[in-house]
């Protein structure tokens, strides 16, 4: 379950002095169990589109449904990872990830649940009493992971959250992505503006353009689901990697 | 690190608590130098360790009642104002009706320094302990509001947005994610306020007052007593250390989450 559906989405955003078309006449079907990834330059809209199907943005015009049901707001069956550190410093990496399940009611306060078997998931289990501080920015990242899965969510989306890391932790990071959605099946909107991690990580990859902000074209990653980091010297990973590099260029230039 | 290294660290003198120390310890030895030992300064200007010392021993329960009232004072103050002023400042941060009530006024009043109101409280609340204590709130009251209200703007709105989708209502967001994240701010609040509790509370004893370390001041300068206008100061810079290393204490456990701990 975690089937989205956006229909003529758009969204403005006014103030006294403009008012600026964030998002126009946006159509996108993700199909349950699916990871779309979303790539284009800043400014294209791609993270205002997520903030619209995690609730957070109400949209101007269109809709957003999942499974069916209209998006009224933020929910549990969204989870966010965002590009910021978003981890609780005042809890520890166990509280951390018993939080969704514990406000839910899911879970007394103190009780720990299932928390271990998604600190395992993200290989973290050595560190569930550690206070975030005492963790690097990649092991921070793994938690937001773990405490967003813990949740229970039906769509999980994924706002730039490796951007801040650097290039062996991201490859870290994208294994260890792979292994607890293999473990456990979610759909997937992941935004980046890296096309290399788009391709690796996607299904389909939805490259957007900016002014006007919308869907440019959606390309379908033909790796299946088992993939090595050495799939990106292939000539089929290259060849798709240039390609939405020029459509993007080529947008980027237009506009700028 | 290379052995180098480790022996140039085993031979250069590192710094620690025994600097602080050493340097009390000089101040102590000074004063005793200029004033006992060679009588460059006049006792009058500034009085001996000796004549200190044995001003306490004559005070002796009279500087404990003195010294207890003007404790009791700022603690009942600088708590009572400070959790006002943490309330009222959530109120505000909650509510812009509240905001743009409460602001101006307190704007307005925040750069009066309390001490200025104490011929209005003398005549409002006598020279007892009301008066203090409100003077005290007063000023701790302020200090908390404005902190309070900048440590709500403060908390990253991607905290606020994680908790909603991990599935927090409004309420939990509040109490599991607003009030943990301004903890460190309230106690660095709180830091603040008792230096400015015991300020305003002796400076409120000097006016009038019937006990109290700043009465005690005042009343041995009419005096000229110096002995015990140095030992009334030295009790409140005591008295004033001591509850700052408690508050810090406490603030350093509390907050061992906080990246700089």
């Amino acid at each position: 379950m975690g089937a989205i559906e956006i229909r003529n989405l758009a969204k403005v955003f006014s103030s006294s002095r403009r008012t600026t078309h964030a998002l126009n006449e946006t159509n996108l079907s993700i199909g349950d169990g699916e990871f779309v990834c979303i790539v284009g330059p800043s400014g294209c809209g791609k993270t205002t589109l997520l903030n619209l199907i995690a609730g957070f943005l109400s949209p101007t015009s269109g809709e957003i449904t999942v499974d069916g049901r209209v998006v009224e707001g933020p929910s549990a069956e969204r989870a966010v990872v965002f590009q910021a550190d978003a981890v609780f410093p005042w809890l520890t990496v166990e509280q951390n990830v018993a939080f969704g399940p514990q406000v839910q009611g899911r879970l007394g306060r103190g009780a720990t649940g299932d928390v271990h078997h998604y600190l395992d998931l993200v290989g973290l289990a050595d560190f569930a009493k550690a206070f975030p501080k005492e963790l690097s920015g990649g092991m921070r990242k793994r938690v937001d992971l773990a405490r967003a899965y813990a949740s229970g969510p039906k769509v999980l989306l994924l706002d730039e959250p490796f951007g801040a890391l650097d290039v062996f932790t991201k490859e870290a990071m994208w294994l260890a992505l792979k292994r607890v959605i293999k473990a456990e099946p979610k759909t997937i909107v992941f935004v980046t503006h890296d096309i290399e991690e788009a391709l690796f990580l996607g299904d389909r990859v939805v490259v957007m353009t900016p002014r006007p902000a919308r869907v440019h074209s959606v390309i379908e990653v033909p790796f299946g689901p088992e993939r090595d980091l050495d799939i990106r010297a292939t000539q089929e990973f290259q060849t798709l990697r240039t390609q939405i590099a020029h459509t993007l260029r080529e947008v980027h230039d237009d506009a700028a | 690190m290379t052995p180098r290294d480790t022996s140039r660290a085993r031979r250069r003198i590192t710094p620690g608590p025994w600097v602080s120390i050493g340097v009390v310890l000089l101040v102590l030895v000074l004063w005793w130098v200029a004033t006992s030992g060679t009588e460059w300064i006049r006792p009058l200007y500034f009085p001996t360790p000796e004549s200190v010392g044995a001003a306490a021993t004559t005070l002796g329960s009279t500087l404990a009642k003195d010294a207890g009232a003007t404790l009791l004072r700022v603690l009942v103050s600088w708590l009572g104002g400070s959790a006002l002023g943490v309330v009222v400042g959530l109120l505000m941060a909650r509510s812009t009706w509240v905001m743009y009530a409460l602001n101006p006024l307190i704007e307005a009043l925040r750069p009066v320094p309390p001490v200025a109101l104490i011929p209005f409280v003398i005549l409002w609340f006598g020279i007892g302990d009301d008066g203090k204590i409100f003077l005290g709130a007063l000023g701790c009251f302020m200090v908390m509001v404005v902190n309070t209200t900048v440590a709500v703007g403060n908390v990253p709105t991607v905290y606020r947005q994680a908790a909603q989708s991990l599935g927090a209502q409004p309420n939990t967001v509040y109490r599991r994610v607003l009030l943990p994240a301004i903890v460190p701010e309230i106690l660095s609040g709180l830091r603040i306020g008792s230096a400015l509790a015991f300020a305003v509370i002796v400076a409120a004893e000097f006016v009038g007052a019937d006990v109290g370390i700043g009465r005690l001041i005042m009343q041995a300068s009419r005096t000229l007593n110096t002995p015990v206008v140095l030992l009334g100061t030295v009790v409140v810079a005591i008295m004033a250390v001591l509850v700052d290393q408690v508050t810090t204490r406490v603030s350093r456990h509390v907050t061992r989450w906080a990246a700089t701990g």
